[in-house]
C-alpha cells in the first residue's frame, strides 16, 4: 500500500542506507504530501532514525536518493529543519535554554556573522510559542523532559523553516507538554508547513497524523491514515523481520552490498 | 651477530634474569590486559600506571633504600587509590570518565614528579634507582625482583584460571553476569587489584607511561587473529612474551637503547601487523574479500546474461547497455571464466555458454525470478522496482536462502 | 624568602601556560576529548626531539608548527585505527601515544646528549630556568625570557581562534547532528581544535614536559565544569582557577624546594578536590534542609 503524491515534499527513490554494512534502510520508494503531519511508525531498529538521517544528508545513502522540494537537501537545508533525539545530546552542557534557542539562526547567519537584533526577536518568538520565554534563562540540565524538547523545538522554529523533521519528540514527555507539542504541530500545519515526526505509540498516532509511513527496513505503506491504519498493516510492520529477510541482511554484512546493473 | 649469539647462551646471570624478567612481565601484562580490553576499561591500566609514581617515590622517601616489596606497597596503594579516585568523582558529580581519567593520571603523576625533585635534593646517588621507573630499565631487574615477579606471576595466572569463567562473562555482559547471582563487584575488585599488581611489577620494566602499552598493545593485537577468549589470552601471553624478549635484546645489543620503548616499538609492529594481515578482521583481508565479491557478481552477470541471450529473451542492445564488455576488469572476468570452461571463446569476439557456465547462468536467473516473486508477495514495491532490487540481491541468495524463499512463496 | 624579578617571569610563563591550555582544555572536556589531549601531549614528544635536534631549541614560529605536526598525526593514527581497523576507541589511544611516546624517548635516549634534551625535560619541563635565556635587542637592552614572549604569543593565538571559533566550537561540542543537519562540516573545526591543542603542547613543553600538560588541560577545566551554568562563564572561572593555582602551585615549589609544574599539578587536583568535595557538601545540607522542611 503505497500511495504517490504529486509535487511531493519529500520524494525517496531506492534508498538503502546502512548501518555498520548491515542494511538500515532498504530500497525505500515514497513520495510525501505537503503540509500534512506525517507520522514516521515502526518497531525499534526498523531504521526510522536512519531514515531521518540521510534525509539530511547526516548519513550518506549506499544507494538511490532522496529530494526535498524536488531539490538535493544541500540547496534547500535553510527551508528544512532537523530535531535530533533529546537522548542524542549531553544535556549537562553548560548552557542555557537562550542560546539553545539561538542556535537555530545559525542556520541562515553561519558560524561568523552577527546576529543582529531581528535575530533575537526571531528567537524570542520562538520560545514565546512553545511557551519556554520565562525559562529562558535556565541551564539546560535542569528541565524537565518535556521542557528540553519544547527547547528543541524553539530551537527549530527559529529557524523558520518549510519543513520540520522530528525524532521522536513525544519520546519521554509528560502530558502537558505533550500537548502543547501537538498543539504546536498543528499551528505550524495551519500555515502550510509539511512534519515529518518520527514516532513509536501505536495509540496515540491515530489521533495525530494526517499520513503514514510504516517502515520495517523495508517500506511496508506509505498512505494517508485511514487507508494505512489497519490490523493488517500494522501487525506486518510491528511483526518481526521476514526470517529470509534477516538472513540475507546477515550476508550482506559480511560481503557487502552487489553492485547493481545501471 | 656475535653478540646475539653471547645473549642467547644466557651465560651472564644478570641476562637471564633480565630476559626471564622482560618474558614474564610481558606475558602478565598481555593477559591481564585481556580483560581490561574486553570490559573497555583500557584507559583505567593507563591511569593506574601513571599514578603508581607518588606511591613509588614515598615508598623510597620513607624508607630510604631501593626495597624492592616497600616500591610494590607504595604503588599497589597510590594505584589503587587512583582507580578508586576515577569511579568517585564520575559517580558524585557529572564529570564524565574521560575527564576524571585524564584528571587523574595528570595529577597523580604531577605530585609524583614533585615528590621526585624532592628526592633529588636529598639523595644523589640512589635516585638512579628510582629513574628506572619513570621509563623502564630492564638492567635494574636482579635476581630477587625475578623471584617476586615470579611468584605474582604464578599467583596472578591461577586466580585468572579459577575465576575464568566469572571474567569471561563479567566481560562478555556485566548485567547478565549480576541477574545470574555472580558477585560481580567481588569480580571487578579482583580484576582491578589484578591490574595495579600487575602495573605495579611492570613499571620497572617499561616505566609508567609505557606500562599501559604492555597491557593493551598485544591484547589489541591478538583480537583480530581470534574472537574465543582462551586462544587470545595465549596469543596475547605469546606477543607479550616476544616483545619482552625482543626488547630485552635489543639493550642488551646497544647500552644506549632503553628496554621499555624498545618493547612497545616491537609490540606495536606486531599490532599492526595484525591490524593489516590478521585474517577475516585485518585491512588487507576485508579489501580482497570486497574485489572477489566484485569478481564473483561480474562472473555472475556475464553467465546470467549469456543464459538469457541463449533464450533470447533479452534484447542485444540492453545486453550491450548491461555490459561495458570493453572495461578491463570485464576482460579479466571474462578471462577468469574461460579459464574455468564456463564460457568459450568464439569468432568476433563473443562468448557462448559450455554445459557448466550454462547451469550455473540459469540458476542465477531462476534466483532473480524467485526473489522478484518473494518481494512481489511480501513487499509492497512497485513493479518497476521489484527488478532493479532482485538485480542486486540474486548475488546474495545462497542454497540456504533459495530453500527458505521457496516454501515461503 | 625572597622574590625577585626572575620569580615573576616564571610565574608569568606557568600563567601564560595555564591560559591557552584550560581554555582548549575547556572544549575537550565537553567533547570527552580530554584522553585524546592526553595523547597529543605525549605524542609530540618526537617531533620536539626533531625540533631540538635539527634547530638546537632555537624554536621559530615554522619549526613550532612542523614538531606539533606529529600530534596531530597521533590524532589521525588513532582516528585511522578506530574507523578503519574498527579497533575499539580507547584501545586505539593507548596504542598510538605509547608508540609516538616510546619513539621519543628512544631518540632522546640515544641522541639526546646531542639534541640537550634529557629526561627530566620530558616528565616536568625547566620552567626555572626560563629567565636564563633571554631575548636582548642588538644594543643589550634585555626583552626578557625568550619562552616568554614564545608563550604570550601562543596565548594570543589560542585567544583569537577561541574567540573567532567560539560559535563553531560550542556549537560542534553542544550538538553535532544539528550542525551537520544545516550544513556545516564538523570535523574541520575537530581537527583545528586538536591542531591547537598539539600547538600548545609543543610550546608548553620547554616549560611543564610532555606529560603534565594534561593537568593544565583539563584540571582547572573540569573545577570549573563543576560549577558553571554557561560555557563562557566556565572559561572564565578556569583562567582563574588556572591562574589561582599557579600562584599557589609555585608559591609551594619555592616553599618545598620541589619541581614547578609538578607542583602546580598537584595544586590544580588539590583545587578541583576541594570544590568537588564543597559541591558535595552543600548540596547534602541542602538536601537535609529539605527533608527537615518536608518532615516538619
Amino acid at each position: 500500500m503505497i500511495e504517490n503524491v504529486k509535487d511531493p515534499s519529500l520524494e525517496a527513490h531506492n534508498l538503502t542506507v546502512f548501518y555498520q554494512k548491515r542494511p538500515a534502510i532498504w530500497n525505500l520508494d515514497f513520495t510525501l504530501p505537503k503540509g500534512k503531519i506525517i507520522g514516521i511508525m515502526g518497531p525499534n531498529g526498523s531504521g526510522k532514525s536512519t531514515l531521518l538521517k540521510s534525509i539530511m544528508g547526516i548519513l550518506k545513502p549506499n544507494d538511490g536518493w532522496v529530494k526535498v522540494f524536488q531539490r538535493k537537501i544541500d540547496d534547500v537545508r535553510f527551508k528544512v529543519s532537523y530535531v535530533p533525539q533529546r537522548q542524542s545530546i549531553d544535556w549537562d552542557f553548560p548552557t542555557n535554554v537562550f542560546e539553545v534557542a539561538k542556535m537555530g539562526r545559525i542556520s541562515s547567519k553561519g558560524l561568523f556573522k552577527r546576529f543582529t537584533k531581528t535575530d533575537l526577536e526571531i528567537v524570542k518568538e520562538s520560545l514565546h510559542r512553545v511557551n519556554m520565554y520565562d525559562m529562558r534563562n535556565r541551564q539546560i540540565s535542569e528541565l524537565s523532559g518535556g521542557q528540553q524538547q519544547r527547547t528543541f523545538l524553539a530551537r527549530a522554529l527559529s529557524q523558520e523553516a518549510d519543513l520540520f523533521i522530528m525524532d521522536e519528540p513525544f519520546a519521554g514527555v509528560d502530558a502537558a507538554s505533550e500537548k502543547a507539542i501537538i498543539g504546536l504541530l498543528n499551528e505550524l500545519k495551519s500555515k502550510g508547513k509539511t512534519l515529518l515526526v518520527v514516532h513509536h505509540d501505536l495509540h496515540s498516532a491515530k489521533n495525530y497524523f494526517d499520513w503514514l509511513v510504516l517502515l520495517n527496513t523495508r517500506l511496508v505503506g506509505s498512505g494517508p491514515l485511514e487507508k494505512l491504519y489497519t490490523d493488517e498493516l500494522l501487525s506486518e510492520t510491528y511483526g518481526g523481520t521476514l526470517t529470509s529477510l534477516s538472513k540475507i541482511a546477515t550476508k550482506i554484512e559480511k560481503q557487502g552490498l552487489p553492485i547493481r546493473h545501471k | 651477530m656475535e653478540k646475539i649469539t653471547e645473549f642467547f647462551s644466557f651465560s651472564d646471570t644478570t641476562i637471564l634474569t633480565v630476559t626471564l624478567g622482560s618474558i614474564l612481565l610481558g606475558i602478565l601484562g598481555s593477559v591481564v590486559g585481556v580483560f581490561t580490553y574486553l570490559r573497555k576499561r583500557v584507559l583505567i591500566g593507563d591511569v593506574i600506571a601513571h599514578s603508581v609514581l607518588p606511591g613509588l617515590v614515598l615508598g623510597f622517601l620513607v624508607l630510604n633504600e631501593k626495597s624492592f616489596i616497600v616500591l610494590l606497597i607504595g604503588a599497589l596503594i597510590s594505584g589503587g587509590l587512583s582507580s578508586f579516585l576515577v569511579d568517585y568523582i564520575t559517580h558524585h558529580s557529572k564529570l564524565k570518565t574521560d575527564a576524571a581519567l585524564a584528571l587523574v593520571l595528570g595529577v597523580f603523576f604531577g605530585f609524583g614528579t614533585f615528590l621526585l625533585t624532592k628526592l633529588q635534593g636529598h639523595s644523589g646517588a640512589s635516585q638512579a634507582g628510582i629513574d628506572a621507573y619513570l621509563f623502564g630499565q630492564a638492567a635494574a631487574i636482579d635476581l630477587f625482583d625475578v623471584q617476586v615477579i615470579g611468584v605474582c606471576c604464578v599467583l596472578l595466572l591461577l586466580t585468572l584460571l579459577i575465576f575464568f569463567r566469572g571474567f569471561n562473562i563479567l566481560s562478555f555482559d556485566e548485567q547478565f553476569a549480576y541477574s545470574i547471582g555472580m558477585p560481580t563487584q567481588w569480580l571487578k575488585f579482583v580484576l582491578t587489584s589484578m591490574t595495579i599488581i600487575t602495573v605495579a611489577l611492570g613499571v620497572q620494566l617499561v616505566g609508567v607511561v609505557l606500562m599501559s602499552a604492555l597491557l593493551i598493545t598485544p591484547t589489541s593485537a591478538a583480537r583480530f587473529w581470534t574472537s574465543k577468549v582462551k586462544i587470545m589470552l595465549l596469543l596475547a601471553a605469546l606477543f607479550g612474551a616476544f616483545g619482552g624478549l625482543s626488547g630485552a635484546l635489543i639493550s642488551y645489543l646497544n647500552y644506549r637503547m632503553p628496554t621499555g620503548p624498545w618493547i612497545v616499538i616491537v609490540l606495536s609492529f606486531l599490532a599492526f601487523l595484525s591490524f593489516v594481515f590478521a585474517p577475516k578482521k585485518g585491512v588487507l583481508f576485508r579489501l580482497f574479500s570486497n574485489v572477489f565479491f566484485k569478481i564473483k557478481i561480474q562472473k555472475e552477470n556475464i553467465l546470467k546474461d549469456l543464459f538469457l541471450l541463449e533464450n533470447e529473451t533479452i534484447e542485444i542492445e540492453e545486453l550491450q547497455e548491461h555490459q561495458p564488455s570493453q572495461s578491463v576488469f570485464n576482460r579479466w572476468v571474462q578471462r577468469i571464466l574461460v579459464y574455468e570452461k564456463k564460457i568459450k571463446k568464439m569468432e568476433n569476439r563473443r562468448f557462448t555458454l559450455t554445459a557448466l557456465g550454462r547451469a550455473q547462468g540459469s540458476k542465477i536467473f531462476e534466483r532473480h525470478k524467485l526473489w522478484e516473486k518473494y518481494i512481489g508477495k511480501y513487499m509492497h514495491l512497485m513493479r518497476d522496482h521489484v527488478h532493479t532490487d532482485a538485480e542486486g540481491i540474486e548475488h546474495i541468495i545462497d542454497e540456504e536462502i533459495e530453500r527458505d524463499l521457496k516454501s515461503s512463496i | 624568602m625572597s622574590m625577585g624579578i626572575d620569580d615573576i617571569w616564571i610565574f608569568a610563563c606557568a600563567c601564560l601556560v595555564a591560559i591557552p591550555c584550560t581554555i582548549l582544555g575547556c572544549f575537550l572536556v565537553l567533547r570527552n576529548m580530554s584522553m585524546i589531549g592526553d595523547a597529543i601531549g605525549h605524542a609530540v614528544l618526537p617531533g620536539i626531539f626533531c625540533a631540538y635536534y635539527f634547530y638546537h631549541s632555537k624554536a621559530t614560529f615554522p619549526v613550532l608548527i612542523g614538531a606539533s605536526l606529529s600530534g596531530l598525526a597521533a590524532t589521525f593514527l588513532i582516528q585511522w585505527i578506530h574507523k578503519k581497523v574498527k579497533l575499539q576507541s580507547d584501545a586505539s589511544i593507548g596504542i598510538s601515544y605509547t608508540l609516538f611516546f616510546a619513539i621519543g624517548v628512544i631518540l632522546v635516549s640515544a641522541f639526546g646528549a646531542q639534541a640537550d634534551i634529557d629526561q627530566d625535560c620530558i616528565l616536568h619541563g625547566e620552567i626555572a630556568q626560563i629567565p636564563l635565556d633571554t631575548l636582548s635587542l642588538n644594543d643589550g637592552f634585555s626583552l626578557g625570557p625568550r619562552q616568554f614572549w614564545m608563550l604570550l604569543g601562543n596565548t594570543l593565538l589560542v585567544v583569537a581562534f577561541c574567540l573567532l571559533g567560539y560559535r563553531a566550537l560550542w556549537s560542534t561540542s553542544f550538538d553535532e547532528h544539528f550542525i551537520k543537519s544545516i550544513g556545516i562540516g564538523v570535523l574541520f573545526w575537530q581537527f583545528s581544535l586538536m591542531g591547537m591543542v598539539s600547538l600548545t603542547s609543543v610550546v608548553s613543553f620547554e616549560s611543564v614536559g610532555a606529560i603534565l600538560v594534561i593537568v593544565f588541560l583539563v584540571g582547572p577545566a573540569s573545577t570549573a565544569y563543576l560549577i558553571a551554568k554557561q560555557l563562557n562563564k566556565m572559561i572564565w572561572w578556569s583562567i582563574l582557577f588556572a591562574i589561582h593555582a599557579c600562584f599557589w602551585g609555585y608559591l609551594a615549589a619555592i616553599l618545598f624546594d620541589g619541581s614547578i609544574a609538578g607542583s602546580i599539578a598537584t595544586t590544580m587536583g588539590i583545587q578541583f578536590f576541594v570544590v568537588f568535595f564543597f559541591l558535595k557538601w552543600a548540596q547534602n545540607s541542602s538536601n537535609k534542609s529539605l527533608d527537615l522542611q518536608d518532615y516538619e
